[in-house]
This record gives C-alpha cells, structure tokens and sequence, in this order.
C-alpha cells in the first residue's frame, strides 16, 4: 500500500517536474511562460493522436514535443517582436489550447468527450530481472517505462545545463538584461534557445500524461502545468528545488488520486485538492524560507 | 612614453529626440596610448553622450571616428569592443546576484566540451588579479564596495582586450582612500599603454591625474591641453564657472531637533549599526563619514524609517518617532535624498512633473477633497526647478532625458525647497558641477538658521565643505565627533579613519 | 508615437476578425450563411442588438477589475474565480434572507463585492508576507472557486426542480430592469458605464491616481517618498476582486435571475485582455467590451443559425489574447533613446 502511493506518486511528480524544469528554463532568462498548462494539453492531444495514428510511441512523442515547442516560441516570438505582454500572450495560448483541443478532437474524432484509442501502440518497460520474490520493491526501484525514464535523464540533463556557459548566461541574463546586453551576450537566442528547452519538456510531460492510459479528454492536464509553474517559481535557479518541490506536490498529486478511487467525494472537489493542497505548499515552503532570512520588501 | 594616437574624433554632433537636444554641437578629442585624458565640463555638457558614442551605445547624427587611422563606425559596443574601447559605466555594468568569476567571463567563457573551464580561466586572470589585489574570485558581485566593484570592471575590461578605457565620474561614489587606489590602477594602466579618458567634475584631481584636460560646454570643445601647461583657474573659467570660495556661515546653534539613542540595526546576520548614539542642535550641518559602505547611510534609512532598528530610539523635536511611518516623518519636516539616484530617489518611467511632486501633492492646496490642482502644481513645480537651475524644456518630458547632474538638482530641488527642519542626504553633491556643488552648500548654509542637516558620505571632501561637524563611522560604529575647529582639511578625515581601523 | 497607439489595438481587431472568418470559413458547410450571420447578425434586430449590448455588461466589469488591479502594477489572474464565486454567494444570500427587493439586490451586490474582495484579498497578502507571486496564486485560488461554486450549485444549492445545476430563481421584483425588451439589456449597463469613468476621473484627477501611478512604476520610490505602497497594492486589488465579483452579480440580476453553473463562461480572463485592448484606460472599456460582445455574438448567431462549433469563439478570443498586447509597427531603432547617464 505504501510503496503504491510511493510508487505512484513518483509517476505523478515526473511530468510535473519536467515541466516544471521546462518553465524554470524560462524564468531563468526572465521571462516566465505561463502557457505551460495550455503546451501540455496540447502534448496530450497530440501525442495519442499521432501514436495511434502511426502506431509508434516514439512518433507520437516526437510530434507532441515539435508541437509544444512551435506553442512556446510563438508565446516568445509575440513576446519579442510584437511587443506583446508575455502573461498575457501565455494566458492567450493557454484559452487557445483549451479551444482548440475541444475543436481538434470533435472534427478529428467525431467527440467532446474522452475518446479511448483501442489500438495504442505499448510503451516499453525496462523490466529487470531482479529482486524476483519483492515484487512491490521491485516496482518501486524498477519497471519504469521509457518516457519515465527519459524524464529522469532530462532532470539530470537540467541540472548539468546550469553548470555550463549557457547556463550561466541564461542566468546572467535574467537578472540583469541590460548588463548582458553591454557585454556582447546573444540575449535573444539565449531566450530562445530556453524556450526550445520549455516546449520540448512540456511536449515530454503531455505525452506522460495521454500515452500511457491511451485516452484523451479535455480537461485531462487537470492544473499540473500550473502546478509546475509553482514548482518553478518555488524551486527558483536550482534544478534540485525545483525537483524538491515537485516531489511534494506529485505526492499531493497522487494522493488525491487515492481518495477519488477510494472515497466517494464530489467530483469538484477532488479536483480542487491538488491545487489546495499547492497553496498549502507555497505557504510552508514560503514561511520556512522568509523566517530563514527575514523579511524583505 | 606617450604613443601613437589611438582614437580621433571629429566635429561629433549629436541631437536628441524627440526633446530637440543638441547634446553634442561639435567635438573634437583624441586619445594617445599611454596617456591619461581628463574630460570636464558642467552638468549636461555632454560628457556622458560623448563617452557613449565612442563605445558603440548611441550612434552620432555627424562627424568621424578614427580608430588606429581608420575611419570607423560603430553600431554596437560589441563593434567597440573589437577595437579595444570599452566604457565603464557611472552605474557599473555588473550582475550583482552573480560570482567575481562569473562575471569576469560571462560572454567569454573558456570551455572544455560543453563545460566552464575553471583553471584556464583562473590561469588568465590570475596574474592580472595580483597585481590589482583582486578579492576572492566566489565572492558574489553584491556583498563588495563600489571600489571592488569598479576594479572588477576594469578587470574585466583588460581581460577583453582593452587599450582604451573610457570612465564615467569613476570616482563619484569612492571614498578617498579607494580613489587613491584607483589612480594606481590607472597608472599602471597607462605604463601598459593604454588610453584612458575619465570624466570628473573635481577639478584638482583632473589636473593632478591627467596628461590631458579637455573641456566641454554646451557640447562643444572649448579647451583641450596638455595639463602642464595649465592651472585651475583657466579651466574653470573654460567651463563658464565663477570661481569661489566655499562659504561657511555661522549661527546661533539651537535647540535639540534630533536625538537618536543606541539604534542597533540588523541585516540577516551581520550588524550594521552597532548601538549608535547621537544629537543634532538647529543650526548645525553633520557629517556622517566612512570610509565605505560603514553604516553612515543605513543610519539615513533608520532615521527616515525605511529600515527597521532592533532597537534604540529616536526622537525628533523631543517627539519619539521611533514608530512613525515614512510619511509622517516626513510630514513633520523630515526630507531625504537617498543614496541609489536612479532607482530609489527618482521613478524613471514618470515625467519631471511627476517626480518633482511627489513631497507635495498630498498637502493643501495642491490637493483638496484627494483631488488634484494641476495647475497649481505645475506653477509650483516651475518656479522650484527654476530656482534650483534645472533645464527642462517642458516639465511634462519624461525625467530620463535629463542629464546626471540636472537629475541630481530636481531631486534636490524636491527635497530643499521647503525648506526642511531636518535635511538627511546621501552623498548629495556627487555628480554635481562646481557651480552647483557651490549653489547646495549656500543653500545648507542657509539651512541652519531654521534647521539642520545629516550628510552621509564617504568622501571626505563633501564631508569637508557641507559640515560644522564630522562623524567617523567605522563598521557600523560611531568611532570620533570632529568639530570645525578640527577640519582644516579634508585629508585630516581620512588620516583619523586610518587611526581608528 | 500617437498613431501608433490607437493603431495597434485596430489590427488586433482587424486581425481578429479575420481569422474567425477564416476559421468559420473553413469549418462550416455554408460557409457564405455562417460569415453573413456572424458578422451581420447581431445588427439584424433589437433582440440580437440588445442582447450583445448585455453580453458587454459583465466584461465591463471584468475589464475594469483587471485595469484597477493594472493601474497599480498588480496582475489580478483569479478574476474569474471572483466573478463566478462571489455572484454564487450574492446570490445564496440573498435568496436566503427574506428581505424586501431592494434592499435584498444591495446585499446580494454588497455580499458579492466582499466575497471577491476577499479571493483578491488573499494572493495579496500572500505577495505581501511570503514574497509569493501573485500572478500564479491569484489564478489558483480563483481556480479551487470556481470548483466550490460549482459543488455548491451541484449539490447544496441546487433547485431540485431545475434541469440544470442552479439555484432557485430570485424575486421577480429582485432582478435588474431591463432596457431594450425582450432582449437581455439591463439596467447594469448604465452602472458599468459609469463606474469606468468614475475610475477615468480618478485616475487622472486624484491623488489616488497619481499614487496607483507611481506605485505601479517604481514601487521603491513611491515608498521612499511617503506612500503606503502596502495598502495601495491591497486596495487595488480588493477594489479589482469586488469589482470582478459585482459584475458576476450585476449578470445574475440583470439576465439569468438565478446563479447558473458555468454562467460566467470564461467572462473573468477576458476582462484581461478588455483591458488591455485599450491600454488599461478605463474611459475606452466600454468599447473593446463590445468587441469581445460582438465577437461572441456573432458567433452564437451563427452557431445558432447554421450549424458550426461554438469552440470557435473560444479559439478567436484566445488569439486576440496573444495579440491584445502587441505593438504592431513597433520600430527597434528607437531603443537608444532610452537609457540614462
Ligand atoms: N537619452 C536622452 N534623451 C534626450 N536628451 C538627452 C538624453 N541623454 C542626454 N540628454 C541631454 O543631452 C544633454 C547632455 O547630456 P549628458 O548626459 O551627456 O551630460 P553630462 O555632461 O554627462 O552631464 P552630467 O555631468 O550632469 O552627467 C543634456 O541636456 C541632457 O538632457
Ligand atoms: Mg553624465
């Protein structure tokens, strides 16, 4: 029982934390995408679309992460050359997304609904051949499917792209553009290049959600983007915090999954607990790090 | 050991718009290698744009650049940078929030692969960093003094290939001993044989320092010599000044208007006021002196309650005001001119109206019933900055087409006109011209008959001219009180603060 | 410069229009019919004509929350949690209470006002002792509401006879007068009109203004200089939350007489973009209200008319959100004019 909340909430954090690292990207170079609620619906959509259209996972992954990407430098590229807020453009696509999805589906598939796809091509699972006779350790520890795995790597990844002059930069020029500017640094393409990242990683953590069960329903992202934009926001430059803060709400994440299956609360409710339970993170989290360091205006 | 010359500029002419601007009717400099060039002239002369256009910032309307000979054209500083001139900032160009290192390579990291190479860049720097006694390269930007910060610049400048650098009032926010500093730096620069041209509004130094003084005024070169062949008051008169003697009026000294006991204040850690305890009568002008950063302006920020002490009380007319809110100090004739010009003292997206009333458009008459007499207050606002000899062409213009020192006089002009009881300012006459320093130092002269003063400062030259009395902070500690008796000059000052450290 | 500004706006406009007649074009099967109705039809009598005058109403509202909770440098995204919530509860109360008419319309409106208030209330305060965005908490509070009204009209509130999940009907002497019957048009028509101008009055001949100004431009320097930087901040977004509320309550009144699930259909985000269409001036709401009405409109005339999705608004109004902000004809060569000495 433990080690399935355990378990599960550890594939709840996942997308939740490769967004989370996709906005953080953004936020480093100044300039947040809030669109990443509206990227990763998105993702989904695409993602079981084209899988079960050309019945390959890796497709489908590929085209859920080009088409998010192309949503993230168009949230930029308005931003950038038409002078346009980058809030506001971010709450514009993610109206858009919602639109169009619900659009999408009904003209692509005939249904508002949630539409099963009968024939989803499987995603592979790296099945060790060890810890036989524990079977819940082993679930823990291993059977991990590709995309949860590719998740992995791409928090390592983050973690090693701070540490590089690109990272530097990208850091450099979040706090102070106009210095960067002065000194010669490419601002625009250092911009760019973390909005590539933010798309990539949004279209990674949709397909984590649409892929597996192989279904699709609008309402599907149910708040984990902004979840992630609170992970980004809370766990600042560092990757690890934003990993820290990821795994506590993935963890609220799946355990308001367990009560939906378990007790019979209304429906509006259960939505509302992750985003209750975010709120209750941002407090804490908030409260430790003011009393740590005082107050400041 | 003079070289080649390096840059030449011919009949630069630059105009500002929308506002019209001529900022520039015609300058003609040039740079030697190894030489040290001092560019003086009064407050909006043009120094700055000057400055600007040679790095690449702002393109000229007309005339030529040479660079080595060659006619250039700069449309970036990245296109200035490649041929070696560089500008440092009056607002240095540093990311605060980032390492000495960081900042010292960003753009130009060293890498193997993908990654930061950390020991070719410390090998590049490191004879570099001993010879200028560089501070440890992972200490972060934020945590130094302006000096550290300067010589970071300058660093970080020879390390992109600099021959020659262009200074603007580097020494406006250094302390005596950290200018000192400073002009060693610069000199051996100039045994290297770069160029260097500083922007400076104190005259002795210009002369002291320079090879070279060119003056500007109204964008146009009047003088341009060798210093040798110089004195002081050439150049003043060059500059359209008056030369004068600093006035000192005495009056009766008054009651007690200020009384501060034992505030001990806290950032984080670090105690940055240690149970400091001080009076000030009516009649008298105060000087808070450090060397650095060594509380004298935290105390300003106590006293006009933007920081909050851990203890200590302050009395105001007898009043304890230890709770007041900012506004009611300064409703009870408190003003204040904080020491970060651009981001505290002025609201650079507002319009010069906006700015200057900002102290009055609460009170009677200029609101009544929370609604505003326009009118009233652009009258009152014209014949405030008239007084103080702000050029504006119109007071609607947004505040940032002024220049540095007419900047500083409208934030003055705010904070004197009426006349305040108590007067609290940071460094209030850096970036002014002579003629202005001159004009502020009557006017806190005329003060004391009423009222008094605080000046914060860290140059001892200021402390020196505005004040009756001098405080010695170091650390955060009141260490000494100089009285008038003792200031004979400003080097007394700084010599005590030795003593004391 | 000043062409500029009003330019702007205009090709956000003429863009919009374009892309949904693209859009329909695209998608119906009659495509001539549909365009027809979409862009005539709320001109083709007072019926259609008044009732997208009343589709304005609520995005006056909206639009002037987010303009207040702009002017002081705030983003209030919980706008349409307030909208929604605070009309539910008005609503409850006042259907609870057994008062006269009038003086149950005022509490219903006073009730709501606070109840936004206090959803707008609550990020603030987060901002203001944690340090935590506003921008994110603000749209997920509103968000969490949004889902307790809607529990609240499923289950404890619901009229047991109603079809759909609503409340009981209001008091036929309760609800708003309507203007141009039998259309919706209503009497808040009026009142959003003239709170807009009262904030246009405000703005630029009060202190209150001139303070939101600087506040919103240089929060450091408005406070050095004496301003209550705190309290403006929680002022214009309490007035931001209960404005976005009244609005919610002036629609239940002025059209549905009862708290409906899902009425305010997105009203709340578009406040945003009402604002900003016209630069947060508050004297102009008024128009790029009946733009979004007229968009809106038109497409549900048409939906109605000749079959076609009604998402279609839904993906317009997300365009002209993308746009709304920017600077068409923006020129970089004027950059270098901007810095400081
Ligand atoms: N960006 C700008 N837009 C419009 N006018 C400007 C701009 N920058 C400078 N000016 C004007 O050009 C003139 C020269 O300004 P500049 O900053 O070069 O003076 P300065 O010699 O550096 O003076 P200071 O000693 O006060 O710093 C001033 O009248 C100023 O108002
Ligand atoms: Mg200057």
């Amino acid at each position: 029982m433990l080690t399935q909340l355990l378990r599960s909430s550890i594939s709840s954090t996942l997308p939740i934390v490769v967004a989370a690292l996709g906005a953080s990207f953004t936020q480093r170079v100044g300039k947040l995408n809030i669109a990443i609620e509206g990227t990763m619906l998105v993702s989904c959509f695409v993602s079981v679309y084209v899988a079960a259209g050309s019945n390959s996972w890796l497709l489908g992954v590929t085209a859920a992460m080009t088409s998010s990407c192309l949503l993230s430098l168009f949230v930029w590229l308005i931003h950038r050359y038409l002078g346009a807020n980058i809030f506001v453009t971010g709450l514009g696509v993610n109206l858009v997304a919602s639109g169009l999805v619900v659009f999408l589906s009904s003209t692509l598939l005939g249904s508002k609904g949630t539409i099963f796809f009968e024939e989803m091509p499987s995603i592979p699972v790296l099945r060790l051949e060890v810890l036989e006779h524990s079977e819940p350790l082993r679930t823990l520890l291993f059977d991990y499917n590709v995309l949860e795995l590719i998740a992995m790597l791409v928090v390592f990844v983050s973690w090693l792209i701070t540490k590089t002059p690109l990272g530097l930069r990208m850091k450099a020029i979040g706090k102070n553009e106009t210095v960067a500017r002065q000194l010669g640094l490419n601002v625009d393409w250092t911009r760019i290049w973390s909005f590539i990242f933010c798309g990539l990683f949004c279209g990674l953590a949709g397909s984590m959600l649409s892929l597996p069960l192989g279904l699709f329903v609008a309402g599907m992202t149910n708040n984990r983007g902004w979840l992630a934009l609170v992970a980004a926001v809370l766990g600042g430059d560092n990757p690890l915090g934003v990993l820290g803060v990821s795994m506590v709400l993935g963890f609220s994440v799946a355990l308001s999954n367990r009560l939906q299956l378990f007790t019979t609360l209304p429906a509006e409710i259960v939505l509302s607990i992750p985003l209750i339970l975010t709120l209750g993170v941002v407090l804490i989290y908030s409260i430790l790090k003011t009393g740590e360091r005082g107050r400041s205006p | 050991m003079r070289g080649k010359t390096i840059v030449q500029l011919l009949n630069v002419q630059k105009t500002f718009y929308p506002s019209g601007v001529k900022a520039l009717k015609g300058v003609n400099l040039f740079l030697e290698a190894g030489s040290v060039h001092a560019l003086l002239g009064a407050n909006g002369a043009g120094k700055t744009t000057l400055v600007r256009i040679l790095a690449g910032e702002i393109q000229p309307d007309a005339g030529e650049i040479f660079v080595d000979g060659r006619a250039v054209n700069f449309r970036t500083p990245k296109d200035a940078m490649r041929h070696g001139i560089v500008l440092v900032h009056q607002n240095l160009s540093l990311v605060e929030e980032l390492t000495v290192f960081e900042n010292l390579f960003l753009g130009r990291e060293p890498r193997r692969l993908f990654f930061l190479d950390r020991k070719k860049a410390e090998q590049r720097v490191k004879d570099l960093s001993e010879r200028l006694f560089l501070v440890a390269l992972d200490r972060r930007v934020v945590d130094l003094s302006m000096a550290e910060k300067q010589k970071i610049e300058i660093v970080r400048a020879l390390l992109f290939g600099a021959r020659v650098l262009l200074l603007d009032e580097p020494t406006a926010y250094l302390s005596e001993s950290e200018e000192e500093r400073l002009f060693e730096l610069l000199a051996s620069l100039k045994r290297n044989g770069c160029a260097i041209l500083f922007i400076t509004h104190d005259l002795n130094q210009a002369l002291k320092i320079a090879d070279r003084v060119t003056v500007l005024r109204e964008g146009e070169t009047v003088l341009s010599e060798e210093t040798s062949h110089l004195n002081v008051r050439q150049v003043i008169e060059a500059m359209g000044f008056r030369s004068s003697e600093s006035p000192r009026v005495d009056v009766e000294i008054g009651e007690e208007l200020l009384k501060v006991s034992d505030i001990t204040l806290r950032s984080g850690k670090r105690l940055v006021l240690d149970r400091v305890s001080l009076s000030v009568r009516q009649g008298e002008n105060v000087g808070l002196f450090g060397l650095g950063n060594d509380g004298q302006f935290d105390l300003l920020e106590v006293l006009i309650g933007l920081k909050k002490p851990v203890s200590g009380r302050i009395f105001f007319q007898a009043r304890d005001i230890t709770r007041l809110s900012i506004r009611e100090r300064r409703r009870l004739g408190i003003a204040y001119v904080p020491k970060d010009r651009l981001r505290e003292a002025l609201n650079l997206e507002g319009s010069i109206l906006e700015n200057a009333m900002v102290n009055v458009y609460r009170e009677i008459p200029f609101a009544k019933f929370g609604l505003l007499n326009w009118a009233l207050l652009q009258d009152y606002i014209h014949g405030m900055l008239k007084e103080f000899q702000v050029e504006t062409n119109s007071i609607m213009q947004p505040v940032k087409t002024l220049s540095g020192g007419n900047l500083q006089r409208l934030i003055l002009a705010r904070e004197l006109f009426r006349g305040p009881k108590l007067f609290l300012a940071c460094r209030p006459t850096s970036g002014l011209d002579a003629q202005v320093q001159h004009y502020i130092a009557e006017r806190l002269q005329q003060l004391k008959s009423w009222g008094c003063a605080l000046i914060a400062t860290n140059d001892a030259e200021e402390a020196f001219g505005l004040c009756d009395k001098v405080l010695i902070f170091s650390k955060g500690r009141l260490k000494r009180t100089l009285y008038k008796e003792q200031l004979t000059e400003p080097s007394v000052l700084v010599s005590l603060v030795g003593e004391q450290t | 410069m000043m062409h500029r500004k009003v330019l702007s706006p205009i090709l956000t406009v003429a863009i919009a229009f374009l892309l949904s007649a693209v859009i329909l074009g695209i998608t119906s099967r009659q495509p001539r019919e549909t365009l027809r109705w979409f862009f005539l039809g709320p001109f083709s009598n007072f019926y259609f004509f008044g009732n997208m005058l009343a589709a304005s109403i609520p995005l006056m509202f909206t639009g002037l929350a987010a303009c207040l909770a702009f002017s002081a440098g705030m983003f209030n995204l919980g706008l349409e949690g307030q909208h929604y919530f605070g009309a539910i509860i008005g609503t409850i109360v006042a259907l609870s209470v057994p008062t006269s008419s009038v003086s149950s319309m005022f509490l219903a409106l006073a009730v709501s006002f606070l109840v936004g208030a206090l959803l707008a209330l609550v990020p603030m305060l987060l901002r203001l002792t944690l340090g935590f965005s506003e921008l994110i908490s603000s749209f997920m509070i509103g968000q969490v509401f949004i889902y307790v009204g809607d529990f609240l009209l499923n289950g404890l509130f619901r009229d047991p006879e109603a079809a759909l999940a609503a409340t009981r009907h209001l008091d036929e002497t309760v609800v708003l007068a309507k203007i141009l019957p039998p259309s919706n048009l209503h009497a808040g028509y009026v009142v959003a009109i003239a709170l807009c101008l009262m904030f246009t009055v405000v703005r630029k001949w009060f202190v209150m203004g001139y303070e939101f100004k600087m506040v919103r431009e240089n929060p450091r320097f408005a406070k050095i200089h004496g301003m209550d930087v705190e309290r403006i901040w929680l002022l214009a977004m309490i007035l931001s939350g209960g404005v976005a509320a009244l609005g919610g309550m002036v629609e239940v009144l002025g059209v549905y007489g009862r708290a409906v699930k899902g009425f305010s259909h997105g009203n709340g985000f578009n406040g945003i973009a009402v604002s900003l269409l016209v630069r947060n001036n508050p004297a102009l709401i008024f128009l790029s209200a009946l733009f979004f009405a007229y968009l809106e409109s038109g497409a549900e005339i048409a939906s109605l008319m000749v079959q076609t999705p009604a998402e279609i608004v839904r993906l317009v109004q997300g365009i002209v959100f993308c746009l709304v902000t920017a600077e068409f004809l923006f020129s970089r060569g004027e950059r270098d004019a901007d810095s400081v000495t």
